[in-house]
């Protein structure tokens, strides 16, 4: 999940990071020490980057504040409603940096990458200075300073290297896959400040923390997603709706994406990928049917495939399922079925009786081939056929 | 040199057996041969489960085993991996998906200065074919699916494994080993380490890579390719798929251009791979490589 700025720096400060002070709009009243202050920025708390570019981040005296925020509600659009709004303090940075840090799985640590020059300037800069960091191994901060010092001043490298390390301790304790701050503002006097910081947490891991404290994020996360992606994962898997003409239903990633590309390479395109979700019931086939007939139901889409890898799964189950979910609710557009079953997994199973079965509910083609499948789907989609 | 390769496994342990899934799988491990000794159950020690042992703890053991299959939920996996690896166990298979991210490269670290390798976390495991001199399933790739040959399928998606596995039965091309490497970001051993440690096997005469989008590990894969001496094929799963939406796994997620499957076939290409749009056409250059 990706964190607002406001929730991601609020965890900051948990840790002790320091950020500018700010109170979120509406709900919270202006506190009188920021109503004294000479300066303010208000920023929409959206998950996009380039909100500056956008009009989305703006000085404000306070006074106008709900002036301006009214002025980015119409940038962002009804769409947009609910998105909330951070008033903080300006702050005069002598000098803006760029810092994140970022989970590489394939070195196995943490990837921090740093920049002498942040804020919007990063994106024309000399490329970072990157470098793997290992958990749990002794002198850090003696790694970052030693790649640092060429191009900060030695106390500032220093101070720049402590901040990596408790930001790296911060990482691990909030389960984050990426921890980035740009601008990290020097202030006068050598203090750091974070003054954005964009953040992803590990879903996995979402159960070992405060959803409250993430609640403006997941809200937004929850708006990108179409209703029928949402109803799907209110019942315990993944759906991704795609703009194609077959609605195919299968569970696994990799043979999800394998089907997406064969329909692809043969002039079709798929219109849901599905996949189980965390925390999801054991048994999904028959929501996973309602959403794939529910889009099978739209003009442009023009068959079903419904595809399933059974290692050690009864395919019996399976197909009861299927049988009893096509008496109840049959199949909108021609639907075509494909098992691959181990056999275990259809031991004491009539394959036989169950083709006869499903040929009887509406079934178009049962083929334990992807391809062979794919080609029918092709075949039976070419102009001039119903 | 992978050691469940050059001497199979003689003692195999299951954490967490008694659970719907798990003992499902247990009991097809057993009926393909797996000699499983003992099942780790806290709380259930003393019991037996379809006759197998039950122990509270790897500790209970009172011999060594060289092999560990964990259906250990995910939050509890980083601690038993650590068990396995802090027992010297060759083989680890952590099964569950949904582990955090960070308990995995705790995990991976403590396999990899255990010396241990650790398949997973998120994975089907693994199968040896049986080719005369017994053969082996660590987890959930079905025999049936498979059998004995020269080419050794690496996978990221278990589905995807088991699918390759079985066109590549039907096509007549035969697996030395096949091996769900993991889904996940963060795996016990990336697809370069694999590849390398095929090298000197003299059962494999070719390696089939099957990885999907998202992530960089193609990359350090199309590197080693160029210093692996037998023939690599590689297909990218996900050729299809939109940009900036996570497509189940964690991490399969075309996030920049350099994720997308069209970078990493270009990648491995550039690096000596064969590649091929789809397992069926890597299937096809297969058939053209193992021509006696």
């Amino acid at each position: 999940m990706r964190l607002i700025e406001a929730e991601g720096k609020a965890l900051l400060a948990r840790h002790g990071i320091a950020i500018p002070r700010g109170v979120m709009l509406p709900e919270d009243e202006l506190p009188a020490s920021l109503l004294a202050r000479d300066g303010m920025v208000l920023k929409a708390q959206v998950l996009e980057g380039g909100r500056g570019r956008r009009g989305l981040v703006r000085r404000v005296d306070p006074a106008d504040a709900t002036e301006a925020r009214a002025a980015m509600q119409l940038i962002l659009g009804p769409a947009q409603d609910g998105v909330a709004f951070l008033l903080e303090e300006a702050v005069a940075p002598v000098r803006e940096m760029f810092l994140a840090l970022r989970v590489d799985g394939t070195r196995q640590g943490i990837e921090f990458l740093f920049s002498a020059s942040g804020g919007v300037a990063v994106e024309e800069g000399d490329a970072p200075v990157r470098l793997l960091l290992s958990p749990g191994v002794p002198g850090l901060a003696e790694q970052v300073h030693a790649a640092l010092r060429c191009l900060l001043p030695p106390a500032l490298s220093a101070r720049v290297a402590r901040e990596a390390v408790r930001l790296l301790r911060v990482m691990e304790a909030e389960d984050l896959t990426l921890l980035e701050i740009n601008p990290l503002a020097e202030l006068e006097g050598g203090r750091l400040v974070a003054l954005d910081a964009k953040m992803v947490r590990d879903d996995a891991a979402a159960g070992r923390h405060d959803a409250a404290a993430t609640r403006a994020s997941a809200a937004l996360e929850d708006i990108l997603l179409s209703p029928l992606e949402r109803a799907a994962r209110a019942a315990g898997f993944t759906l991704v709706e795609m703009p194609g003409d077959v609605a195919l239903v299968s569970a696994g990633a990799g043979l999800g994406m394998f089907l997406t590309d064969l329909l692809a390479d043969h002039g079709l395109s798929g219109a849901s990928f599905m996949d189980n979700a965390q925390g999801g019931p054991a048994e999904t086939t028959e929501a996973r049917l309602e959403a794939a007939f529910d889009l099978a139901e739209r003009p442009g889409v023009r068959a079903i495939l419904f595809y399933a890898t059974l290692a050690s799964r009864p395919m019996g189950e399976r197909i009861e399922t299927l049988l009893s979910f096509l008496a109840r609710r049959p199949a909108p557009r021609p639907l075509y079925v494909g098992f691959a079953a181990a056999p275990s997994a259809s031991r004491g199973f009539d394959a036989a009786a169950a083709v006869e079965r499903l040929r009887a509910a509406g079934v178009a083609m049962l083929h334990d081939d992807p391809l062979t499948l794919v080609r029918a789907i092709a075949a039976g989609c070419r102009p001039g056929r119903s | 040199m992978l050691t469940f390769l050059s001497s199979r496994p003689r003692r195999v342990v299951a954490f967490n057996p008694t659970g719907r899934y798990a003992a499902r799988q247990v009991a097809e491990m057993r009926a393909a041969g797996t000699p499983i000794v003992a099942g780790i159950a806290l709380g259930r020690g003393g019991e037996s489960l379809d006759g197998l042992p039950l122990l509270d703890s790897l500790a209970d053991l009172d011999a060594p085993v060289d092999a560990a299959i964990l259906y250990t939920p995910p939050e509890g996996t980083l601690d038993a991996v650590r068990q396995c690896a802090a027992a010297r166990i060759a083989t680890i298979v952590a099964a569950a998906e949904y582990v955090p991210v960070h308990d995995a490269l705790w995990a991976a670290k403590a396999a990899r200065e255990a010396g241990s390798w650790l398949l997973g976390p998120n994975t089907l495991g693994l199968c040896v074919p049986d080719a005369g001199e017994g053969g082996l399933l660590l987890g959930s790739v079905s025999p049936a699916f498979c059998a004995p040959g020269r080419v050794a399928l690496l996978g990221r998606s278990g589905t995807l494994t088991l699918a390759t596995s079985r066109l590549m039965t039907r096509a007549g091309i035969g697996q030395r080993v096949v091996i769900h490497m993991g889904g996940d970001s963060v795996i016990g051993r990336n697809p370069h380490e694999w590849l390398a440690a095929l090298a000197d096997d003299p059962g494999t005469a070719a390696v089939l890579y099957c990885g999907e989008i998202g992530g960089d590990k193609e990359y350090a894969l199309a590197e080693a390719v160029a210093a692996f001496p037998k023939p690599v094929v590689a297909t990218i799963v996900g050729r299809h798929a939109p940009v900036d939406r996570q497509m189940g796994h964690a991490g399969a997620l075309i996030g920049a251009e350099r994720e997308s499957a069209a970078s990493k076939l270009a990648a491995l290409r550039e690096g000596g791979a064969r590649v091929a749009p789809t397992p069926y056409a890597a299937i096809d250059i297969l058939k053209g490589i193992l021509v006696p």
